[in-house]
């Protein structure tokens, strides 16, 4: 990527506050970033990443992008359960599946929040 | 079971009950745009036959757990049937009935076929423009981002602009369309 040649900054306000002698004794050097800079900088890197993304898409066939979404869903999935296992700390991978529904099933409610209900009205 | 094993199920079951569908929600969006991950199969689905919906959910009783109570977005009032797949992993079935809109038969009566070699079958999708105007009504944070995924990757010089900007006049949209236009990065 060339979009800052030679350079390295943070691009995002850190939420903590970094403590400049700290990062010397580090052998860190701390570049001053205006927040138009680095909004500037953040949004450059947001389109070049969503560009090869197009871009990529564009040489793919339908087909091929149809096959994907149900890789891409097939594997986020076996992740998510990965990481269920992980937190149980269990060896059971039908309790790791049983808590990634329990998962899923509060994101379906916070996303379907006031755009499902059950009772029809007329806007 | 994986999820293109449930899609196949499901398609064999509404062929079967002679329910007219298309594939809509993330699986629609990826045929035509930037795939991402889903864990739904959402089928818009014809009531012309009365009845053969209701058909479908039992056909699909074995695998798919459907909630007795249908519920409606509160976009356009269309009503969805919810199921839950009695597998590991556990997927979501959602079947939207076809209503009286005019948008709705629009983009019903243009649906195309289209062979899908992950599935090993043909099955039905919307157009890619009928994408783009139903993501924008809705109006979701993912739904902004498929919209544009698929202005994107189509192009707009390929598309069917003056369809798409009608539809969006008629649903109050144009805003969000042109947000999605302007999203889209200089690709050269």
């Amino acid at each position: 990527m060339a979009l800052w040649p030679g350079r390295l900054f943070p691009v995002a306000r850190p939420r903590f506050r970094i403590d400049p002698a700290r990062l010397s004794r580090l052998g860190c050097g701390v570049m001053k970033v205006t927040d138009a800079e680095a909004a500037a900088s953040l949004k450059a890197m947001q389109d070049d990443i969503y560009r090869e993304k197009i871009l990529r898409a564009r040489e793919m066939t339908p087909e091929q992008r149809l096959a994907d979404v149900f890789e891409l869903s097939n594997h986020q999935l076996g992740m998510m359960h990965g990481g269920a296992m992980h937190r149980l700390g269990t060896t059971n991978p039908r309790k790791g599946w049983e808590e990634l529904d329990r998962w899923m099933e509060r994101l379906d409610r916070v996303r379907e929040h006031r755009f499902y209900t059950t009772e029809r009205r007329r806007a | 079971m994986k999820l293109e094993e449930l899609a196949v199920r499901v398609i064999e079951a509404a062929e079967a009950e002679g329910v007219d569908f298309m594939g809509v929600g993330a699986i629609a969006a990826g045929a035509y745009g930037v795939p991402r991950s889903t864990r739904d199969i959402d089928l818009l689905v014809s009531v012309e036959v009365p009845g053969n919906v209701s058909a479908l959910i039992r056909r699909l009783s074995d695998l798919v757990r459907f909630d007795g109570q249908v519920t409606f977005d509160t976009i356009t009032w269309g009503r969805r049937h919810v199921g839950k797949s009695q597998s590991a992993p556990s997927f979501k079935v959602e079947l939207f009935e076809t209503f009286d809109d005019p948008f709705v038969r629009s983009e019903f009566s243009r649906r195309q076929r289209i062979f899908v070699p992950i599935l090993q079958r043909q099955t039905w999708l919307p157009t890619p423009e009928d994408v783009v105007v139903q993501k924008l009504r809705w109006g979701r944070p993912k739904d902004l981002d498929d919209a544009r995924d698929v202005l994107a990757v189509q192009g707009p010089e390929t598309l069917d602009m003056g369809y798409i900007r009608e539809w969006c006049g008629g649903h109050g949209t144009l805003d969000r369309l042109e947000a999605a236009l302007d999203g889209i990065p200089p690709l050269d």
